[in-house]
């Protein structure tokens, strides 16, 4: 258990303790530092630290909705611990793309598909023959590379069609978001 | 209008022209440069708004007007595509579209689904949370022109779940039918994170019937007809013993196969997994139960899966939708006999069929469905899943003897892994295995006996469309099957690969 994490269960238990005997201010307070903790943890992509807050949310969250008879006031603060595991695992549900230098580095499967996409658009299995990867990297490589705003992409009937970011080669279509 | 009730409408036009909609594709995945420009236009479009594009689709059939119409629904298609991706895309406030994704959100997350009317079906995302880091479908090969057309396939984010589907009959000889279908998204405090390409969940498997009569064989005449009906025993304390057990080993989601799970183990099951809610591991349980039909017609029981949360809460029910009849090979295989002691020509399965079919997402696993024993063998709704390629995992509980990487549940699991992209799992109980190393041993067949009984099969689906599925047989010691469980984390590299499949089995379901 890292210091964090005994930093976190104490609070948790902490919060749980307060409800427990009824002392809201202190239990407030509890979750004051934890929503703290979390968004802070969150914005600065601390992807380990929030892996910690949601697994000790979940866990104080189910510690609290498995006691009996429950008073008004607990279950304001169970609504506020789901609250914050909701922000918490929306933060973790993605990720932002890594640096462009860091996709174009020699070697990567994402510089492999730049490199190939640099003749012209092709298709996703087009990129598959072009660059010898495996349909599995290719399809890995695509969405960041989209998200990262080098690569672009347009549907063409069930197919769906890649290009640089910026190629006048069939520059006025949209870029495909994130999927 | 919001995208989402436009996409419907566009929907509607591309499904009742599916003739003239292929032969569009076809044309536009041999043009790149006039499908980028068509989508380049549409997407101009709908920055102005839903009402903007759907003033740009012409009224009327005819080709021009049908290419706008796709590429309308497209350009729909992805705008959408944010919502289902791992990776963060630049978005910004005063979009005039910003509105729209927040109701769109607040549609999904309230009613499951983003279109307003829910007589039209769900509008759903076609990605399950595993899919949102790698989407293998567009590095398929090009689709062959003897390939059957499906307008599903020209969207990468978006999928409409019809509101019912027709399925088989339920006995040989009974009309088709129509069930209802549900998309459900369960919310809750989740801590796990599907969507992370580096997730291993640990599967386990608890086949609870152990011996041949923990899943007894009931067998009875009605209407001139043999009828077979299992009869679970309680084993309360061995299911209790193994979710202990498991909490501990890591287990993310334990597996109790078809009809294992007596009333009073269920009660067990319950409460055991709320003995570990707090520091165990368990997130999910998948528990195969027969109801008492109470509510069923004629009174007849219900083949059930529960799934239950980690407090023990059900949160969906799947009833199994086509019943499994035995032939005389079947019955001589699992030694069905009648009072007199003759061997059974045929046995009907004796349930009360369900109307239904569920696909729940959930937060802490991602987006699964049931089909049980024999409803992953039938064309529908198992066809209907894998070619929408929308679910995370298809789950299967079933009785049968012990799973092996050759049997029918191989065969079927492996069709649906290598064409549905979902991860497939097949969970069995031990009691039948007993009943068939009988009959080998009457007949002399030695080598078929069951010693190593195979209570979970998974599947990992292929990664590309040379390669073949990787798969992982777990088994127990037929005669010592201690510890009572089995689990595996999910690592398909450290698998072998499925291999071909075998001809047809005329033996068993």
């Amino acid at each position: 258990m890292t210091g964090f994490d005994a930093a976190i269960r104490s609070l948790t238990d902490g919060l749980l303790a307060a409800i427990e005997q009824d002392r809201w201010r202190e239990a407030d307070a509890e979750l004051d530092t934890l929503a703290q903790e979390a968004m802070a943890a969150a914005l600065q992509g601390r992807t380990d630290e929030m892996e910690v807050i949601a697994r000790l949310t979940a866990r104080c969250h189910t510690a609290l909705a498995l006691r009996e008879g429950l008073s008004a006031e607990a279950m304001h603060r169970l609504g506020q611990l789901r609250t914050i595991a909701v922000m918490v695992a929306a933060a973790r549900s993605r990720r932002p793309p890594r640096p462009a230098a860091t996709l174009a580095g020699d070697g990567t499967p994402a510089a492999a598909v730049l490199a190939a996409l640099r003749r012209g658009p092709l298709t996703g299995q087009e990129l598959v023959a072009a660059t010898g990867l495996s349909s599995d990297a290719v399809a890995r490589a695509l969405p960041e590379l989209r998200a990262a705003g080098l690569v672009r992409s347009w549907p063409a009937g069930r197919l769906t069609v890649n290009a640089l970011a910026g190629d006048g080669d069939g520059s006025r279509a949209p870029d495909a978001g994130g999927g | 209008m919001h995208p989402a009730d436009l996409f419907m409408t566009l929907w509607r036009r591309l499904e009742t022209r599916r003739a003239a909609v292929h032969a569009l594709a076809g044309r536009l995945e041999a043009d790149h440069e006039r499908s980028g420009r068509l989508a380049a236009q549409a997407a101009e479009r709908l920055r102005d708004g839903a009402a903007a594009l759907a003033h740009w689709v012409p009224e009327g059939d005819d080709d021009a007007a049908l290419e706008r119409a796709l590429a309308a629904a497209q350009a729909i298609d992805r705008w959408f595509a944010p919502l289902a991706s791992w990776y963060d895309t630049p978005s910004s406030t005063d979009h005039p579209l910003a509105s729209a994704r927040v109701e769109a959100l607040r549609r999904y997350n309230r009613d499951s689904r983003f279109n307003a009317d829910p007589g039209d079906g769900q509008l759903i995302l076609r990605p399950g949370l595993l899919a949102r880091a790698l989407n293998i479908r567009e590095t398929a090969p090009p689709p062959a022109d003897s390939d059957p057309f499906d307008p599903v396939d020209l969207f990468q984010t978006l999928l409409v779940v019809p509101p019912s589907l027709t399925i088989g009959a339920r006995h040989d000889g009974d009309p088709e039918r129509r069930i209802a279908v549900q998309y459900h998204r369960v919310a809750g405090a989740a801590d796990q994170t599907p969507a992370d390409p580096d997730w291993t969940p640990v599967i386990s498997v608890v086949p609870l019937a152990e011996a041949e009569d923990d899943l007894a064989i009931r067998q009875f005449r009605r209407d001139g007809e043999d009828w077979y009906d299992p009869i679970p025993r309680a084993l309360g304390q061995r299911a209790a013993d193994a979710i202990a057990a498991l909490a501990e080993r890591g287990a993310t989601i334990v597996l109790f196969p078809e009809v294992s799970v007596h009333p009073d183990t269920l009660v067990a099951i319950k409460d055991a997994l709320r003995r570990q809610a707090v520091d165990g591991s368990i997130r999910y349980a998948l528990v195969g139960v027969k109801d008492d039909g109470a509510d069923s017609e004629g009174g007849r029981p219900r083949n059930r899966a529960l799934l239950l949360d980690r407090r023990g809460e059900e949160i969906a029910r799947q009833t199994k939708l086509h019943c499994w009849d035995l032939d005389s090979d079947q019955c001589r295989s699992y030694d069905l006999r009648d009072r007199n002691g003759r061997l059974l020509d045929c046995a009907k399965e004796d349930i009360a069929t369900g109307d239904r079919f569920t696909i729940v997402e959930l937060p802490d696993f991602g987006r699964l469905a049931v089909a049980i024993c024999e409803d992953l063998g039938r064309t529908e709704p198992s066809a209907w899943i894998t070619s929408g390629m929308m679910v995370d995992w298809l789950v299967t509980p079933v009785m049968d003897s012990g799973l092996t990487t050759e049997r029918w549940q191989a065969r079927e699991g492996g069709a649906s892994s290598r064409t549905g992209g979902c991860r497939v799992i097949v969970a069995n109980s031990m009691a039948l295995s007993h009943r068939f190393n009988r009959y080998c041993r009457r007949n002399g067949q030695e080598e078929a006996i069951i010693r190593d009984c195979g209570v979970a099969l998974l599947f990992q689906p292929r990664a590309s469309q040379s390669s073949a599925p990787h798969i992982a047989c777990l088994t127990l010691d037929l005669e010592d099957p201690s510890p009572g469980h089995v689990h595996a984390r999910w690592e398909p590299d450290r698998w072998p690969t499925l291999p071909d499949p075998e001809p047809e089995e005329g033996s068993d379901a």
